[in-house]
This record gives C-alpha cells, structure tokens and sequence, in this order.
C-alpha cells in the first residue's frame, strides 16, 4: 500500500470521524426511530422463519422443527392457490386499469372549470370520502346494497328487480372498485391537480399561437407535463397490486362470494389468526411479498427504461 | 392566458361544471341518506319511505346509540388512542425525519433505503402478531400505536419539506452555539407549521379510523374503539343492546319504533361526526402539505 | 313429577356434600383473582361489577374476572391469545380441538384435582356417566355446564303467523311438505316474503339445532337408531333437504337473505311483519309479537306442532340438559388447586343459587323454605323495562350469559312476561311440546365418542378440507347459482377428500368406547 494511499485512508477516517461526533446529536435524536425500525419492521422479518419451520405454539420459534420448503410446496400444490393468486391479481389488476385512471381524468376535467372558487368547493368535496373509515364505506356498502336497501328501491322504483348486489360474486369486484373510487377520486387527484398548476403558462400560450385548440393543448401539453407525476403514481400502484385493500375486502366478503373475492391476506387471516395454521399461512404471506416486490422493482425498471421518472 | 372561446367548447363547459356537479352529488348523497334515515321515524323506515327527505321526525336512534355504554366507552377509547398515537407519530417521525433531511448526517443514505425496504417488504400479519404479543404489548393500546410510529411515506414528506428550509438557518444557529436538538425545536419546527398540521391530519385520521389492529390485539370489549364497535354492530350483527330496544316493551299505542337500518346509520354518523366537523376548517391547511409530498414523491 | 323429584333428591344429595363446606367459610384468605373469557351474547352484555360476582368474592374469596368477547370473533381472539401463551384461567371451547390443546400441554389435567378437592363435580360424573365421553385418554380436561333445574327447552321449532293463516282460511300444516305450500300460498296472497332465517347454521343444518334434523337430514355427524354414525351431508336425505329449501327460494319462499341476516335483521324482518315463519330456538323470538303488535294488533306468531318429514317421521332434537365441554383451564393458571376448589364450589347449591338469583340481600333472600326468592324491588325495577329478561340478567350477572357451571335456567323467566303477559315463555313452549318431549320425539343429540391422537388428526384434517367448502357449496345449490345437475359430482367430491372416512372413524371409536366402558 502507498503511503498517498495511506494517508488519503487515514483522512477520510478522521473526516468521517469529525461528522460523527459533529453529528452525535442527530444520531441520538434517531436511535429512538432506528429501534423502532428494528424491532417492528425488521423484526417480523426475521420472524418470517416461522414458515421454513413447523411453528407448534408452545414450543416456540427456536423450539418448532425446521421443515424447509414444505409449506411452499403444500401451497403450490393446494388446489386453493390459483384462485388466491388470481383473485387477488385480478382485483389489483382492475384497480389499475379502472380505478386508477379516473382521477387523472377528474384533474383535467377540474382544471377546465372557469370559476376558482368553483373550482376549491368541488375539489374539497371531492376529497371529503378519503377521510371516512373503510369499516363506514363498508357498513354503506352493505346496507345500501341489501334487499330493503336504497339502491334496489330505486331498481325497484323504476320497474327493476331487486337483486342480492353483496351475495352475487359477479358484483363483488365492481363493489369494490367502485368503493374505491368513490373514496379515493378526489384525493389521488390532490397530486395531479397540483401538477397542473405548476404547468408553465408560456407552453399554452406557444399552443394557442400554433393554432392548437382546447383539445389539443391537452393533449400536447398538459399531458406531457403530468406525464412524471403520472408514472410514479403507476409505479406505486403497480407496487401495490398484491397489496389490495385486505380491510375493505375482509369487511366485504361473504361465504357466497369467496370465490372471488377471497384473497392472498384474507386466507392468511382466516386460516392463519382464527384458524391457527400459522406456519403454513406464513408461508403464503411471505409468497405474495416477495412476488409483490419484485414485481415493484420490474415497473420501476420498465419506468427507467421508457425514460419517465422512477422511485430510484 | 389560454383562450378559446369557440362554441364546441362552451357546449363542453356546460357538460362539464353538470358532470362535476353529479360528482359531488354522488359524493355527499350517502352521507345525506345515512342522516336523513338515522332521524326518520322508525316505521317510515322500516316500511321503506323514506329516500329522498326525512319522514317524521325521531331522535330515537341516538337515544338508543347512547344509552348503550359501550359506545361511548368506545367513543373515548378511540380520543385516547387518537391523540396519545397521534403525539408518539409525530415525534417519531420528526426524530428520523429531521436527521434525514440534513446533508451532512452520515449514513442517511442507507437509513433511507431502509427505511424504503420496509415499506415494500414487511413480515406479515402473523410474524407480527406474534412479535407484538411477544413483547407483551397485546390487550394494551401501545399495540396500535407502536406497531405504525412511523410511517414512511409521512416521513419523507416531513424530510423533503425540512430539505427545503434554507440551511444557512442552522448553519448561522451553530454559530449562536445550539446543538442539533434545540435547532429542531426553536428553529425548525416553528417554520413547518403546515407540515406539522398535515401530518396530525394524517395520523389522527390514521388513528380514528383504524380497526383492524383493535380486533387482533384487543380483547376486552371495554377497550374497543369506536370502528370496531361499528363494525360489530353494523356489519357482523353483533348489534349490542341497542338492537333489543327495536321492541318496546311498553305496549302503548303510539310508542317509537327503531327500525335497525335507523339505528346503523346513527351510529355511522356519530362516528364520523368529529371528521364531517373538523374537515371544512382544516381542508385549506393540509392541501400545501400534501402537495409538497406529492410532487417530490 | 318424577322429574321434579328426582331433582330434588339431586339437590338434597348435594346440599348434603356442599354441607362439608361450611358456608361462610372463605377459600383464600387474600382475596385471588381467577380470569374467565367467553363469547358474548350480544343480546346480554357482560358487565364488570354485579351481584353475582360480589357474592362469589364475599363467599370464596375470588375475584371472578370476565372479560367477553363479542361471538364473531371469540375464535379469533382465542386462537390469537393461544398463540401469545395469553390464556385466561378459564375458558369455553374455541377451533383448537381438546386434543390439540392437550398434546400442546395448553391443558391443565383436572382428574387428579377433581378427585381430591371436587366431590360436587365428581357427584355429577356419577349422576350423567356420559360425560366420561369428554376424556381425552380417559382423562378429564374439560367440565360441563350442569342444568340443576328443569329443561323445558325443545330445540329449535316451527312458528307460524297464525292470524295470516286464519285469514286465508288455510288449516294448520302437518307435514313439511304441507309447509312449503302454505308458506308459497301466503307469500302470493299477501306480497310478504315467507321464511326469516339467520345464518347458514340454521338453514344448511351446521349448527346442532336446525330445521334439518326435523326434516330428516343433518349437515354434522349424527347416530342412527341402531347406533351407527353417520356424516349427514352426504347423506341422500341432505339431497332432499337442499332440493326442499331450492324450491322455496325459487318461489320466493325463503329469504334470499338467509345467509346475511344477523340475529337482529332477522328479528326486525319477523317482526315488521315482512316475513311470516321462522324455524328457530323460541328464546331469540322474545319480543318479536309485542313489537308485531304494534304494527297490526291481530298479528302473532305461534308455534306449529311438529311436522312430519317426507320419510313418515316426527323427530327433532332438544337441547342438552348438560352442555359438554364447556369449560376449559389452562395449564398455566397460578393455583391449580385453589381453582379446581373454586370450581367445586361453583357447582354447589350455594354457587348455583349465585349464578341463578346474584347476592343475597341484594337481588334475593331466601324464604321460610329454604329456597331463593327475587327481592319485590328487583321484580319492581323489572316490571317495565324494556327486554327485562335481557337486561336483568346482564345488570346481575346471572344466567347463561354470565358465568354459571351450575345453572339454574329458570330462575329469570319471571321477568320474561313482567311487561306483557303474552310473550313466549320457555313454560309455554315445554306445555306446547310436552307430550313429545317426554315420550321420545324430542331427544336429546348423542354424544361424540372420546378419539384417540391419530382419529382426531384425521377428522380435523377432513373437517378443514370439506366443511368451509361444503357450507358454501351447499349454500348455492339452494340459491341456485350452481346448477343442482353438479350435486352428485359435489358429494363425489367431498367423498374423495375424506368425508366418507369421518362416520367410520366414529364408529371405530364407539366400538372401542363401548368396550372400554364394559370392561
């Protein structure tokens, strides 16, 4: 080793030195939040070993016999898996392709409203259902959809039939996107309205030279400036589509409907907590997140490729 | 300013403000219905009447909704539980946040990823159940408050609106001789107002709204919080003693009837009644600090 | 009258062992602390400080702990509290079966205990021998609630709304078939929707008691009379019992709901006057005439004699006298023998009389006789509430609502009829069904044979594959979204994932028990 070498090493040890003891205090203000990382993020990580073991609740983590991938593959074979994988891929899948694209087109839409003031009670009212509880909008799900509830009175009012919305599997997706939609319309818009307040003035009034119309400014320059906003928004949703809201889904479905509405995190639940299948359901949860975050890194490198913003 | 003023587009502008107008109908409509049934008259509801305005008019529904002490017992639960885990959310996150936020902290950049991991891949529902109930944390309210001290996404909307205050303002307070502590308090916090706002906005209705942590790690009916009593109420028919008082026992003529959905609704309503009040007056504050999040991801 | 002597002399024999125990006489000193958790009924809250629990402490020296959870999700809860070594000292059964829980060590062993410090509970061993069908390698891990005064109860029975029926000019059904027709019948008449029900438990037959065992059929396992088990579910007359309610929902005579309703909807529906029949324990429709009557002052709802099934027969099964496996202890609980002596207490006169009237002096006194009597004040406090019977049992603590291995079942029917006189008593319902219930058409259902470690794995291993899967199977044959054409191919289908196994392997323990008992 060069003794230039030596000495640049040497350097930056004392520089690294001089911030750590500069930042002592920084460090302790973060101890408290780096355990809390630690025990309750990283530590049911590394309690995901219960499912290489077979986890018997008395004898403990350690004390529960190592089996390897025998959950795994009891899961791969078990005839329940496809339907878990595909209720719950379709479900996000749907997210994505109806759900998602309404608030870009309520942002537009918005912008086009003359009246600011106009504009500023729509958007809070807009936003007022993200604040309601998914167990509220699952309650008027169910009410409202019954037999005697007010949506088939209206059927009814104008010479339909009654129909049984929350025991017909065929509705159980739409309910759910639906009731997404309307909680969550006004408030992925947040962002994109944002968005477009920042698009510079300068772009539409080129456009207006250039002869373009209303339509055509949208499309050739509100579109294009949103498009970043839009294509992280797209990354986290893809990210999330293993991760369908298990709350509402677990509030919404029946025995009637389980053949599609059951998914990955519900059977975790039901067979898992109530049922006591531990190790086994583990090893399902586990299944999904790592499908999960895989399939979180492939949208964020197609991104990249594709040349829009990505999340790294 | 962008122009154009031809007749397509007027024609446009009329569809538009009538769709943003059904928007908002369609929005507000379910919460209007809840109420308008919650104050009928029992029979009027029960035989279908009421759609459009109340019929009659009965405050039986809150009456029985209050006569049942669990649910003002969870009401309460969940105030205690808002507002402690509301105060333990902030200051967790403000001590990770601030250090985050500062160029010169060594190792923000792995602290970061880390933190990011997590929010991506977690240990699931029963690694974490065991985890908490492990620590002897379960049947206590600290299993829905620790658990989400922090939330990731919170933080670094606190990070990057802590980024964008000037660092010269530290720089020129270590001239004054303050450490880092008292820089976040009397510097640093007393300019992130709207952050601050935002992000008891966030927590608090993290915090009331939230059930699920309450039906894994809670026992005792007497703690519940109020969305789990609601969801045992309305959506597992657990309904308490309120559904008894559907019949009273008195056999006088003319005596109210509750009708069940009346009796669901108001208790729909009370429970969101804190967030229908306090939302028209913060709505304007927390838009800035959403906005500031949103565009820096 | 027999039965009223014979349990006389069951509480004179237990007066007499209860007199070993002086009655003032504490068990402890300090006063300890004994947890017990249970599924709540919604209908009767669980309260902290009541009558009842105030005289256990002043009579024992315990301090009775209930912590109530709310009956969806007492499963949920148990396992989750299992799972974090959480256990109360004593709880009621929950989906770890009783082996599991012993081959996991969860248990605490009781038989040795018993012997030595529980002469009330071991006096009941004797009384009821079936009960030693409860052991686990024939040894006691679980105890029963004892019923100590009369069962009136008759399970589940029909009521009809007999003023509809009247009006129509319709005579009475008899038979089940009968039923549909009237039921269909009413429903065209008077535009209202014919049978409420609650649950898939009592419709598809997986709860003990439902219209199915009336009708011939059962969802669970059951006995034959020659004594043989059987898994109902792939039973033909489980075919017959699917294609009666299909039919039904196709004539709009079943509510489409059934699946749904929680026990209140369906209360309200019968009691709006939207539906005119349920089938059903006559307890959970306590209210719904005075609440009818509100509505059309003719209206009401009676019950209907049993009716016949399309195989000839009148049957129907009761509830037990006894509830097995009611009470479970935790091998972790801090003193084994101070509890399994509180136990003994709870199953004595005094700590029946506890459990049926709460504290003396306070809710009761007792009469020249020696017998417990409610205070006038509380009969008065009573007298108009709304849901007495409920609300008196929830305020004091006593009843099956609360904590009661011995119990006294009849002592709050008193307050049932305080504010009208012609609701439903469990008296009026033992004088519809009295002949029945005492010459054999009403039964009690048998008990299952005690498994060894490999039947019990097995039948849990059926179970987990074939019963969620056959509730909702089941469940659309009768809607009708799964064409009835399948049905064959389904039963195929549960028969190739083991149900056909599960009869036989009661019957394998039957054998082995019966020889067991012989010898």
């Amino acid at each position: 080793m060069s003794s230039t070498e030596m000495k640049i090493r040497s350097a930056r040890r004392s520089q690294l030195r001089d911030k750590l003891i500069r930042g002592r205090w920084l460090y302790l203000m973060a101890l408290l939040p780096i355990i809390y990382f630690l025990v309750f993020k990283f530590g049911p990580i590394y309690g995901l070993q219960i499912a290489f073991r077979n986890f018997r609740v008395r004898r403990g983590i350690w004390g529960s016999e190592w089996v390897g991938l025998e959950y795994f593959q009891q899961y791969l074979a078990d005839p329940s898996f496809w339907v878990l994988v595909r209720n719950t891929i379709v479900l996000g899948l749907g997210q994505i392709a109806f759900v998602f694209p309404c608030p870009i087109v309520f942002a537009l839409l918005l912008n086009e409203v003359q009246s600011k003031s106009g504009q500023r009670i729509i958007q809070n009212i807009s936003y007022l259902p993200h604040f309601i509880s998914v167990v509220v909008v699952a309650s008027m799900c169910s009410t409202f959809l019954a037999r005697d509830g007010i949506i088939n009175q209206m059927i009814v009012a104008v010479g339909g039939e009654a129909h049984l919305f929350m025991q017909d599997p065929g509705w159980f997706r739409p309910i759910y996107w639906l009731s997404n939609l309307w909680q969550e319309l006004g408030w992925s818009a947040i962002i994109y309205v944002a968005a477009l307040t920042n698009v510079d003035e300068q772009l539409y009034e080129a456009a207006v030279i250039d002869g373009a119309n209303r339509w055509q400014q949208t499309v050739h320059v509100t579109l294009p400036a949103i498009k970043p906003t839009i294509a992280i928004m797209f990354i986290m949703a893809v990210g999330n589509i293993m991760s369908v809201s298990f709350e509402k889904v677990l509030l919404l479905q029946n025995e009637l409907t389980y053949d599609v509405s059951d998914i990955i995190s519900t059977f975790v639940y039901r067979k898992g907590l109530s049922g006591g299948q531990y190790s086994y359901t583990t090893a399902i949860d586990m299944f999904s997140t790592v499908t999960n975050f895989v399939m979180l890194l492939v949208a964020n490198r197609v991104c990249r490729m594709l040349g829009e913003s990505s999340l790294w | 300013m962008r122009q154009n003023k031809g007749v397509g587009y007027r024609i446009f502008q009329v569809f538009n403000i009538i769709l943003m107008i059904a928007i908002c109908l369609v929005i507000l409509f379910p919460i209007y219905y809840m109420f308008i049934v919650s104050i009928s008259d029992g029979v009027a509801v029960m035989t279908g009447q009421v759609t459009l305005h109340p019929v009659g008019f009965s405050l039986r529904a809150y009456r029985a909704a209050m006569k049942d002490s669990y649910f003002l017992n969870s009401y309460w639960n969940t105030i205690v539980i808002t507002v402690s885990g509301t105060i333990v959310n902030l200051v967790m996150t403000a001590l990770f946040a601030y250090p985050l936020s500062r160029p010169d902290f060594y190792g923000r950049k792995l602290l970061m990823r880390c933190a990011v991991f997590t929010m991506f891949f977690t240990g699931g529902m029963i690694p974490t159940y065991m985890l908490v109930t492990n620590l002897g944390l379960g049947n206590t309210y600290w299993a829905l408050i620790l658990p989400g001290a922090i939330s990731v996404y919170n933080m670094i909307i606190m990070r990057t609106f802590f980024e964008g205050i000037p660092f010269d303002l530290t720089e020129a307070a270590y001239i004054d001789g303050a450490n880092d502590v008292r820089i976040l308090c009397s510097v640093i916090l007393p300019l992130s107002k709207p952050i601050i706002w935002t992000m008891v906005l966030f927590y608090a209705v993290g915090h009331w709204n939230g059930f699920f942590n309450a039906l894994l790690y809670l026992t005792d009916k007497s703690q519940y919080p109020i969305q789990l009593f609601v969801r045992n109420v309305v959506l597992s028919g657990d309904t308490l003693s309120m559904a008894m008082t559907t019949y009273n026992s008195s056999t006088e003529v003319g005596a109210e009837m509750l009708s069940e959905s009346a009796a669901k609704y108001a208790i729909i309503i009370m429970s969101m009644l804190p967030i229908l009040v306090v939302f028209p007056i913060v709505s304007r504050h927390f838009k800035s600090g959403v906005m500031i999040g949103a565009i820096k991801g | 009258m027999k039965k009223i002597i014979s349990l006389l002399l069951v509480a004179g024999m237990l007066l007499a062992m209860s007199g070993a125990l002086a009655e003032s006489e504490l068990l402890t000193e300090e006063p300890v602390t004994i947890t017990y958790m249970r599924a709540e009924n919604s209908a009767i809250p669980v309260q902290d400080d009541v009558a009842s629990t105030r005289q256990i402490l002043e009579r024992t020296g315990i301090d009775l702990d209930i912590t109530a959870v709310p009956g969806s999700d007492y499963n949920t809860r148990m396992t989750a509290l299992y799972a974090a070594f959480d256990m109360p000292d004593i709880f009621g059964l929950f989906n770890m079966t009783k082996r599991e829980m012993v081959e996991d060590g969860a248990l605490l062993c009781l038989t040795d205990l018993l012997e030595e410090y529980a002469p009330n509970i071991m006096a009941y061993y004797e009384q009821y021998p079936e009960l030693w069908r409860t052991t686990v390698d024939g040894e006691i891990y679980s105890l029963p609630q004892i019923r100590v005064d009369q069962n009136l109860e008759a399970g589940c029975v029909p009521f009809i709304r007999v003023d509809l029926l009247e009006e129509a000019g319709l005579e009475m059904p008899t038979t089940w078939d009968e039923l549909a027709d009237v039921l269909v019948t009413l429903c065209e008449t008077y535009d209202v929707g014919g049978w409420a029900a609650r649950g898939t438990g009592r419709i598809l037959g997986d709860d003990d008691y439902s219209w199915m065992n009336s009708f011939g059929a059962d969802f669970t396992t059951y006995m034959d009379d020659e004594g043989a088990w059987h898994l109902g579910m792939i039973e033909p007359e489980y075919k017959d019992a699917i294609l009666y309610l299909k039919n039904l929902v196709e004539q709009g005579a079943l509510d489409e709901e059934w699946l749904t309703t929680s026990t209140a909807e369906w209360q309200e529906k019968l009691s709006s006057g939207r539906f005119i029949f349920f089938y059903d324990n006559p307890t959970f429709a306590s209210g719904i005439n005075t609440a009818l009557a509100a509505i059309d002052p003719d209206a009401r709802f009676e019950p209907l004699p049993l009716l016949e099934n399309p195989y000839g027969e009148v049957r129907s099964y009761k509830q037990p006298t006894n509830y097995i496996d009611t009470f479970f202890v935790s091998a972790d609980t801090e003193n084994p023998e101070l509890l399994v002596q509180f136990l003994n207490w709870c199953y004595s006169d005094e700590g029946a009389i506890t459990f049926g009237y709460g504290r003396e002096g306070e809710t009761y006194y007792i009469d020249e006789e020696g017998n417990p009597q409610w205070l006038p004040e509380i009969l008065e406090k009573y007298a108009n509430a709304e849901d007495a019977y409920y609300q008196a049992s929830s305020d004091m603590g006593v009843n099956n609502g609360y904590f009661c291995p011995a119990w006294m079942n009849l002592t709050i029917e008193v307050f049932r009829t305080s504010a009208n006189p012609d609701e439903i008593t469990a008296q009026y319902i033992y004088d519809f069904y009295e002949e029945q219930l005492n010459d054999g058409t009403i039964v009690e259902r048998p008990l299952l044979p005690p498994l060894s470690s490999e039947q019990d794995a097995r039948i849990q291993e059926i179970k987990q594959s074939i019963w969620d899967l056959a509730k909702t199977e089941f469940a659309k044959f009768v809607m009708g979204t799964r064409p009835i054409e399948e049905y064959d191919a389904f039963i195929e289908e549960l028969v190739s994932l083991g149900a056909d196994e599960w009869a036989g392997i009661l019957n394998e323990a039957e054998t082995a028990y019966q020889e067991q008992m012989a010898a």
